[in-house]
């Protein structure tokens, strides 16, 4: 029996990249390779031989570049997107993809019914649909020195997609979107462009303490009295907003959930 | 009529909200504009939710009226001159303010104002009109902004909301002209479709001069031949929407073949009223003149209600037909050019011999049922006519309208999937515009089983009984209609069951020996 090797990359852009160009750099082909993120408690399988891909900037750029010319700008957003969600299989499935982008070319995303385009694209879908859901969901809060704060609790790391979004909406604000599980933020000062920084957990309650921001009652008072009561169904209202993203929703605090 | 002095402002958005939540639109799509240094806000084509309150409905944009003062007395409304309740009016800086900073925080997409009449319509739509001047230019908000058009007001009135606004909408309130006597006195057929033409030819021009200044600035940028930039998609053949992202996919597609067919059902009430009413205009017309100082402001460049215009009615108040309040509706795309119509349930909420008694649980899944038909003639290229006839007025309760055309027409099914055209596969119920799509791209590439197309995500539950691929079915079954009206409407149940739920129960107890014939 031939044996498994299992590329463990980091959990990075750059990482999977890595791993990208190492699987194929390594010539062992499709059969004989699997791509896995190294999270540190990864279950061990017996049999397989384990290789370490330390991230190279350099590789990674070699990666993008040939999806980019080789393939097309759009299967890059693709993969790029993928590469941002949650699934544990991410890495693989993107390398699966691209066995079938470099052969078909641009042509290749158009074949859906080919396993590994229908997966990258669901990949796609699921952190396409999560960032919109925050686009939609994610709230603000008026802090000091008129400051916006937003706290969020994504899947996959869609603050980057979601980010954009707000800096185009809010140029004159000063506002910090920050990844409450990961401990990114997103920080855009005034009529500046904005840039990622990070942000430890502790300092989150010193942001929020001692303010109080009228218009989240306003909010809520108007949440209460634009519904319907004849017509009263949380089953759509859950489906349509999904209780993982009423996390920091004022209208959603506990003496409004009912 | 009493106006209450001195309340807060929190006390005013509860009134001023709890008196606007009957109006359906909350939508918030139709028009791309990037934001603006300088200035707060975008806006998005494809809508943005922001919230989902508890009756399952979107909140998308500050909803409320600028005042629920009002001299009518509709019977219909709550309102009305007659009831007896709290009446207070915004003033045009608190709305302003309330946008501004719940926009800040993301709770909404932008405004929508709508009003009762003070004292008449001119100074209703005169305040409207202050108010989104100033949430304009002083505030920069380039937000979303929905604004009803008040019937009665001066074309210049409507005209200067209409640069402001994004999308502007007057209700048609009721489906027929005999309700809206019945029932609003005051308001008539000619006084709500005029304002609804005088948009309409705005937008026309509006859309007409936007192209002009594209092909002018094409002309000295672009080094192709005249001939050629002649041809090019961007020219005048899918003109209506090709600015439309709403509805692009398909009425690209469809548009000429829809207009080819007569319309046997007669949408006489809006063929007569339109009879009185200003002609469409083809040419642009005159819809610049304000009463504002729009020269001198960005404005006076502005669109003119760039995301469309809409429209509402209400449901089961008065004793139409579906036919007819769907035969309306078409009237209302062909003739109007309106980019929705809204339907909104009755709530029994006046107590008037002449409407369902109050308790009456609103109509939601004759609502539904209203909805679904409105997709079938925007994306689907059906015709009114085609759904509901003489003989069957009313939708199937336990069917979904499209399931129930495909089960009267046996003659077109099954549709072999490799090789039915776009309009075949947008036929097939539970296939929607994205599966047929799906359909027609992965096929291309190679020949699809059953098994490839729920790898593309078609969905088989309903589409797996009008389905062939290379010529066998999905599942081994005669296309018998009571079976298959049988097997759907099994399906069907679970996804109405909380519509059906509020209007008395339909679900029931299982019986071993009924059901599975024991006995």
């Amino acid at each position: 029996m031939d044996q498994t090797t299992i590329f463990l990359c980091e959990d990075s852009i750059a990482g999977i990249c890595t791993g990208l160009y190492d699987a194929s750099a390594s010539r062992l082909g499709y059969r004989r390779l699997r791509l896995e993120l190294n999270t540190g408690a990864n279950d061990m399988e017996l049999f397989c031989r384990y290789i370490t891909v330390d991230p190279d900037p350099e590789k990674t750029s070699k990666v993008v570049r040939a999806i980019r010319q080789k393939i097309s700008e759009q299967a890059w957003e693709y993969v790029y997107r993928a590469m941002l969600s949650a699934e544990a299989t991410r890495a693989d499935d993107i390398y699966r993809y691209l066995l079938t982008g470099f052969r078909f070319g641009a042509s290749s995303l158009n074949r859906l019914a080919d396993p590994a385009v229908h997966r990258l694209l669901e990949l796609d879908r699921l952190v396409g649909n999560e960032s919109h859901y925050f686009k939609e969901f994610l709230r603000f809060e008026s802090i000091e020195n008129d400051v916006l704060f937003a706290r969020i609790r994504p899947k996959a790391d869609v603050l980057t997609l979601v980010t954009p979004h707000f800096a185009d909406r809010l140029p004159g604000e000063n506002f910090l979107i920050l990844d409450v599980g990961r401990g990114t933020a997103a920080v855009h000062p005034q009529n500046e462009t904005w840039f990622l920084s990070s942000l430890a957990p502790e300092n989150v309650n010193d942001l929020l303490s001692g303010h109080f921001d009228e218009y989240r009652d306003l909010w809520k008072t108007f949440y209460q009295s634009t519904a319907i009561q004849e017509r009263r169904n949380y089953e759509l209202q859950r489906s349509n907003m999904p209780l993982h993203y009423r996390e920091f929703a004022p209208e959603f605090e506990k003496d409004v959930l009912r | 009529m009493l106006i209450q002095e001195g309340l807060t402002l929190e006390q005013k958005l509860a009134i001023l909200s709890d008196a606007a939540k009957y109006d359906v639109a909350c939508t918030s799509s139709g028009i791309d504009r990037r934001g603006q240094s300088g200035s707060i806000g975008n806006t998005s084509a494809c809508g943005i939710c922001h919230c989902f309150a508890a009756d399952g409905r979107c909140i998308s944009l500050l909803k409320i009226l600028m005042t629920n003062a009002c001299i009518y007395d509709c019977r219909y409304c709550i309102n009305r001159v007659s009831n007896d309740t709290v009446r207070t009016t915004f003033t045009p800086e608190e709305i302003c303010r309330l946008t501004i900073e719940f926009y800040r925080r993301n709770y909404i997409e932008g405004l929508f104002l709508s009003s009762g009449i003070l004292n008449s319509p001119n100074e209703t739509m005169e305040q409207i009109c202050r108010t989104l001047w100033i949430l304009r230019e002083e505030y920069h908000f380039r937000g979303y902004i929905h604004v009803k058009a008040i019937p009665g007001a001066d074309p210049e009135l409507i005209a200067c909301a209409g640069h402001l606004a994004d999308r502007m909408s007057i209700n048609l309130e009721l489906p027929t002209g005999d309700g809206l006597r019945a029932l609003a006195p005051a308001k008539s057929r000619k006084k709500i479709l005029t304002p609804m033409r005088q948009i309409q030819n705005g937008i026309t021009a509006d859309r007409s001069a936007a192209r002009e200044r594209k092909k002018l600035k094409g002309a000295q940028q672009a080094v192709l031949p005249a001939a050629l930039r002649d041809a090019s998609p961007a020219g005048s053949v899918y003109r209506t929407v090709s600015s439309d992202p709403d509805t692009k996919p398909i009425s690209a597609a469809n548009g000429p073949s829809r207009k080819c067919l007569s319309s046997p059902v007669s949408p006489g009430e809006i063929a007569d009223a339109e009879e009185v009413i200003p002609p469409r205009a083809p040419a642009p017309a005159d819809v610049g003149s304000g009463i504002m100082p729009l020269s001198g402001s960005h404005l006076a460049g502005s669109r003119f209600v760039p995301a469309g215009q809409s429209t509402q009615m209400i449901i089961g108040a008065t004793p139409e037909t579906d036919r007819q309040i769907l035969a309306v509706t078409e009237a209302l795309y062909d003739r109007f050019d309106l980019k929705r119509v809204f339907f909104s349930a009755y709530t029994a909420i006046n107590d008037d011999s002449r409407l369902p008694a109050i308790g009456t649980p609103p109509p939601l899944l004759r609502e539904h049922r209203l909805y679904q038909a409105d997709w079938l003639l925007r994306f689907y290229g059906f015709r009114a006519e085609e759904l509901l006839t003489e003989d069957h007025p009313f939708f199937n309760t336990a069917l979904d309208p499209k399931c129930s055309w495909a089960i009267r027409h046996p003659e077109i099914f099954p549709v072999e999937i490799m090789s039915a055209d776009y309009h075949t596969l947008l036929r097939v119920p539970g296939l929607g515009v994205r599966s047929a799509r799906r359909i027609l791209t992965a096929r291309r590439y190679q020949h699809l089983t059953f098994e490839d197309l729920k790898k593309c995500g078609v969905v088989l539950k309903r589409a797996g009984y009008f389905l062939t691929c290379s010529g066998t079915m999905y599942r081994p079954l005669r296309f018998d209609p009571a079976y298959l009206e049988a097997e759907l409407a099994a399906g069907e149940r679970a996804d109405c069951r909380a519509l059906s739920e509020s209007a008395g129960p339909t679900g029931r107890q299982m019986s071993l020996f009924d059901d599975f014939h024991l006995s």
